[in-house]
């Protein structure tokens, strides 16, 4: 009796795995589908334990006029819930709250963005993954405006005598704080700030290193110094012999203005390239044009 | 029974999850690969360390482009030497993607970088976005450029040295990101000027761009051509831009300005640009006017110039930078581009 069961039970197992499969297959189609060129894409219920929830139902109000910024970006969707209703708290739901933040500058009142993201929420979900949409969406809110609370209340003020590698470890002691607010305020999504703290840990690492006086960009930063010094040098001695056959030609009492003009410029164009003669020539015409009386 | 129920559980999950996973990693994926270019007096990595698109190449990658690319040109330098350097780069990354077009977002400077190299190469371009780049000069561009006229007249050689000086730093700037690359500091500062971004849209590149920046403007353009190598050529692209408003710091509304020396120096030009220039709304370097290129995403983001690019290190007002290109790459992606 116990064998037959047993067999019962996998021959019911076979038939829904391929189901399964099938009803998978059927999603992904879907889910290809929404993610063709469109603005609106599509509704996808499966049954009241698990469905995909398409924005484009639940956007009965036009967010797309009260958030303009977001005109012709899809309004994500795809919440997922599991088999007790539970809204699965993965990427898709910081990717709609992250788009949905994005367009926070198009409204004068911050307060009319949570009320644009219950009303829409409501819509796409059953009470109980709502009610857990929201509270988290309310403290996906609260950490980001904390953050911001938090760093004036530290007030690490650069007063421009710090050492670079002081401002930088403001800045890791800052970043530090924000990982333990997503701690404290979003245990349960850690995950979703993973990438980006790792981001910051290795851009942050980097920056330590090449203040710590890294040998080669020491050597490498001295070297150029060196040959900035000799460029200047140069450079001076070009000009100098530059200012002495201009300042010639300015006090040859033999030329007339007109000749002058024109020493000046072969001058330039001997000692600047044609280009840059060319210009300065043009300029200086411009700005004679402008401070001489019209000729009559 | 039991074990049944478990076991549809565990597939229902895993489906959901198989499901989602693909969801979210898709948002991002544009059919043609992504080329950022950034602006002046920087790098693809600022002096040589912290990349100048702050964690934004990273965020479009985790969800689902992996054709994003970041291009090295002149610190400074106008489009006679940026547009060939972008130009190599672009060559490179058509060869690698197997693409035909790219995308192309410029910030700054890179802004007008962008618009030259379509100029250029109309038939490459997939889209054009432009981050607060001055596409209609700026006046303190004017003042700088009328200083530097002055200056140029009293003493050439002065003149000559701060630019050959500010070339050095932007070769020197260049290098440590592992190019050494040529600068040409005049022809990028006149483009900025009022005068200069006029010419620049009248004889370089109009695509997107009206002469009154108040006036309407194409946000799709598409047609005929020569290219520069004289072939017959169709284009067709959609231009967009977006530009930022808030350098002054505010203690109500973003305290991660005070860990941020730029936001000294944007707070004292953004007052100057909006009170002595009347450049109204800005960036502290670029007014929301003077970018206007095609279809304007957003004027009203609370960010300084270098917010935009998601600077320092990630602390910057909300929203996140990184978030709205996020959005902005959907958008190309829901245009089939």
């Amino acid at each position: 009796m116990e064998k037959v069961f047993i067999k019962q039970s996998r021959v019911v197992m076979a038939v829904l795995s391929v189901l399964l499969v099938l009803i998978s297959i059927i999603f992904f189609w879907n889910v290809d589908a929404t993610n063709k060129p469109t603005q609106h894409g599509r509704v996808d219920d499966l049954n009241d334990n698990q469905r995909l929830v398409g924005n484009q139902k639940a956007i009965e109000f036009d967010v797309y006029a009260l958030l303009p910024s977001l005109q012709g970006a899809e309004i994500p969707s795809g919440f997922s819930l599991d088999v007790e209703g539970n809204l699965i708290k993965d990427m898709n739901v910081q990717l709609y709250f992250d788009v949905l933040l994005s367009a926070i500058s198009d409204l004068d009142d911050p307060e009319e963005m949570h009320r644009i993201a219950k009303r829409d929420l409501e819509t796409k979900l059953s009470k109980q993954a709502y009610l857990q949409a929201i509270d988290l969406w309310e403290r996906y809110n609260t950490y980001s405006d904390t953050m911001n609370n938090v760093v004036y209340e530290l007030k690490p003020s650069y007063s421009g005598e710090e050492t670079p590698e002081e401002y930088i470890e403001q800045i890791a002691l800052m970043l530090d704080r924000k990982h333990e607010l997503q701690r404290q305020i979003l245990p349960d999504v850690y995950n979703w700030f993973e990438s980006d703290n790792e981001y910051d840990r290795v851009q942050l690492e980097k920056a330590f290193e090449h203040l710590d006086g890294d040998q080669e960009f020491v050597s490498e930063t001295t070297l150029q110094t060196k040959d900035l010094d000799k460029v200047f040098f140069q450079m001076d001695q070009y000009q100098k012999e530059y200012e002495s056959i201009r300042n010639d030609v300015l006090a040859h009492q033999g030329l007339s203005p007109v000749d002058k003009r024109e020493e000046l410029q072969k001058l330039r164009e001997k000692y600047y390239e044609l280009g840059t003669a060319k210009y300065a020539q043009q300029k200086l015409k411009d700005m004679e044009a402008r401070v001489m009386p019209p000729t009559k | 029974m039991h074990t049944i129920q478990q076991y549809i559980s565990i597939l229902f999950t895993l489906t959901c999850l198989a499901i989602s996973t693909n969801v979210y990693a898709g948002y991002a994926t544009t059919k043609y690969p992504v080329v950022f270019v950034h602006g002046s007096i920087t790098a693809k990595n600022v002096l040589g360390i912290v990349p100048s698109w702050y964690g934004i190449p990273e965020k479009l990658k985790r969800f689902g482009n992996n054709k994003i690319f970041v291009a090295n040109v002149a610190a400074t330098g106008g489009p006679s030497v940026r547009v060939p350097q972008l130009s190599a780069y672009i060559d490179d990354v058509l060869k690698q993607s197997g693409a035909t077009k790219v995308h192309l977002i410029g910030h700054s400077q890179g802004g007008m970088t962008i618009r030259a190299y379509s100029a250029f190469y109309p038939e490459r371009v997939a889209s054009l976005t432009s981050i607060s780049s001055p596409n209609h000069g700026t006046k303190a561009a004017d003042v700088a450029w009328e200083i530097y006229l002055g200056l140029n007249e009293l003493s050439p050689e002065l003149a000559n040295v701060v630019v050959s000086f500010v070339d050095f730093l932007g070769w020197t700037h260049g290098l440590m990101s592992g190019d050494s690359l040529e600068q040409d500091l005049i022809p990028a500062f006149y483009n900025a000027t009022t005068q200069g971004a006029l010419e620049f849209g009248r004889e370089v590149s109009s695509y997107g761009w009206s002469e009154d920046c108040n006036a309407a403007r194409d946000t799709y353009v598409s047609g005929r051509t020569k290219n520069l190598n004289g072939m017959e050529v169709t284009y067709a692209f959609p231009v967009y831009s977006w530009s930022g408003k808030g350098a002054p710091m505010n203690l109500f509304r973003s305290g991660e300005d005070f860990l941020d020396p730029s936001a000294y120096i944007l707070s004292a030009a953004y007052w100057a640009n909006r009170t002595i220039l009347n450049e109204g709304p800005n960036d502290g370097v670029v007014s929301t006017c003077s970018n206007r290129l095609g279809k304007v995403i957003s004027e009203n983001y609370y960010w300084s110039h270098f917010d935009e690019v998601n600077h320092v290190l990630g602390l910057t007002p909300n929203p996140d930078p990184r978030s709205v290109m996020l959005t902005h790459m959907n958008r190309l992606k829901n245009k089939g581009l």
